[in-house]
């Protein structure tokens, strides 16, 4: 008989951790869930082509989601029963730690700068997610990332999780991004629907090209639901395999975002 | 302003050629409709006028003794005459003539009327031909009014200048519509259809600073999009999916709750 701590979760008992929410709105749409679902599914996919599992998240200016959307993959990837760490490395305006609702006394900065350990700073949120928050502010913290502390620091705890998300400040703001993400397997870029203008990317691009950071790919945030799926705009995701009528066969007891004691 | 490259100019018509084609084909088809069905087609016919100072003998007025007078045509006189239609031209372009003509139509047309309906120049400075042409809407009208000028032509002129040797040297009996050239005008609605739909679409793309949406972004950047996140103010809710059965229920059933 197998050991009840190996066993594998079923479906129901998955981890069901809740999506945090925007600015303005706490309530996670469904189609927002379904949207990171699907943007989880070629992250991983992206990943397994590069062998990769520390990803850099940023964009190219403030206000474009890269905290929650950092977050929320995380949160989905770790639904998968996948060890995820989140690295709020955004010490300038670190959000993580609001978005849900833990302390800021130490973090990352802390680590590299070895006034803490790791096992002291990570906080459990639950069996497949750890978070590390941006903990003291620091003067220098482009310095601090550049440092090999940092770099060695991560390959340390890579074996440790399954997946590593690092948050990371405006790459069009500061430096620290680009240290941060020379050091990561791949870049995620955020950008906001109706926000982000052509210019401010294409100098995002052109600052992570020059330092030969790998972009894995781009997220738009912000998009119009209404033509994402009536018009089925599947160019990129179709080339996956992934299908919405598939995934919707398949789908648990409890929708995303409800823990099964709301439903009773 | 930024710079935008030739190849960057005509990867914007190219992707939008649908839009520019059928702007083309809507101005070329209304502008063919106007000229065929809207349009009050002008016809044009000319006739012409020889005029000599009267050293020239016509040949009317020739008598025994011209013939037998071996000064009778002789380069002064032609060079004279070559002189004298550049006064005649100004003499048919007054508004006298007009007035006859007016008057000869029974008032059919104003004086002003005809004068503006009516093109009198000379061939050219070499020859002693002066060229009448009369617009109209019709071409029996136009070939009547370049007729009846003609007719009154010779003695108007020699109210002005007497022993002037004036002749109608061809009358008209045939009209060419000159307005509306359909063909041409056709053509040139089609390019400026053409035209004005590029550039309303060159000053959107040029106005579009910021990223919509995937297509957008796909157009701009060679990069993979990994998600696109709907609004989470705007974003459809279960309820809407719940009508497609896509619901929670369904995940309920299999588990055997």
């Amino acid at each position: 008989m197998a050991n009840k701590t190996t066993e594998k979760p079923s479906l129901s008992t998955q981890n069901n951790e809740r999506l945090v929410g925007s600015a303005t709105q706490n309530k996670v749409p469904f189609a927002v869930v379904e949207a990171y679902k699907t943007t989880r599914i070629h992250l991983i996919s992206t990943l397994e082509k590069i062998n990769g599992k520390v990803v850099a998240i940023s964009s190219p200016n403030a206000a474009e989601g890269k905290s929650t959307t950092a977050i929320n993959i995380a949160i989905a990837l770790s639904q998968l029963n996948k060890k995820v760490l989140v690295i709020d490395a955004d010490s300038r305006r670190s959000t993580i730690h609001k978005k849900l609702k833990i302390e800021n006394e130490l973090g990352c900065l802390d680590i590299i700068n070895g006034t803490v350990k790791f096992e002291d700073v990570v906080k459990k949120h639950n069996d497949c997610l750890d978070i590390i928050t941006s903990g003291t502010q620091a003067s220098n913290p482009s310095e601090l990332f550049s440092t090999d502390e940092f770099g060695v620091w991560l390959t340390n705890i890579r074996d440790s999780y399954d997946y590593i998300i690092i948050d990371t400040p405006p790459i069009n703001l500061v430096s620290d991004a680009l240290v941060i993400a020379q050091k990561c397997d791949g870049l995620l870029l955020i950008v906001r629907a109706d926000v982000t203008t052509y210019d401010a990317f294409k100098r995002t691009i052109d600052s992570t090209t020059e330092l030969n950071i790998n972009i894995l790919g781009v997220v738009i945030n912000g998009t119009d639901s209404e033509k994402s799926y009536k018009y089925g705009k599947y160019g990129r995701y179709g080339k996956y395999g992934y299908s919405r009528y598939g995934y919707y066969r398949y789908r648990s007891s409890s929708y995303y975002g409800q823990s099964n004691s709301e439903k009773k | 302003m930024k710079n935008i490259s030739l190849f960057a100019l005509v990867e914007i018509a190219l992707k939008h050629i649908f839009i520019i084609i059928t702007s083309a084909l809507i101005l070329a088809i209304g502008t063919f409709c106007y000229c065929e069905f809207v349009a009050i087609p002008q016809y044009s016919a000319t006739g012409s006028i020889m005029v000599t100072n009267g050293g020239i003998v016509s040949v009317d007025t020739y008598t025994e003794d011209d013939l037998d007078d071996e000064e009778n045509l002789n380069n002064t006189d032609i060079q004279a005459s070559l002189s004298f239609a550049n006064t005649v031209t100004d003499i048919l372009n007054t508004n006298g003539i007009f007035k006859d003509l007016s008057s000869e139509l029974d008032g059919k047309y104003s004086y002003s009327q005809l004068k503006s309906f009516s093109s009198i120049s000379r061939r050219n400075t070499s020859t002693l031909f002066i060229d009448i042409s009369f617009t109209a809407t019709s071409r029996e009208e136009a070939i009547t009014l370049v007729n009846e000028y003609l007719k009154i032509a010779p003695d108007y002129i020699n109210s002005f200048v007497p022993k002037t040797a004036a002749t109608a040297t061809s009358t008209a009996d045939t009209a060419s519509k000159v307005y509306p050239r359909t063909l041409i005008t056709t053509v040139i609605g089609g390019v400026v259809g053409a035209i004005i739909a590029y550039a309303i679409i060159f000053l959107i793309y040029c106005a579009n600073t910021v990223i919509k949406n995937e297509e957008d972004f796909k157009d701009r950047f060679d990069l993979p999009i990994l998600g696109s996140i709907p609004d989470f103010a705007t974003a459809k809710s279960e309820k809407y999916y719940k009508k497609y059965n896509y619901n929670s229920k369904v995940g309920k059933k299999n588990n055997g709750k």
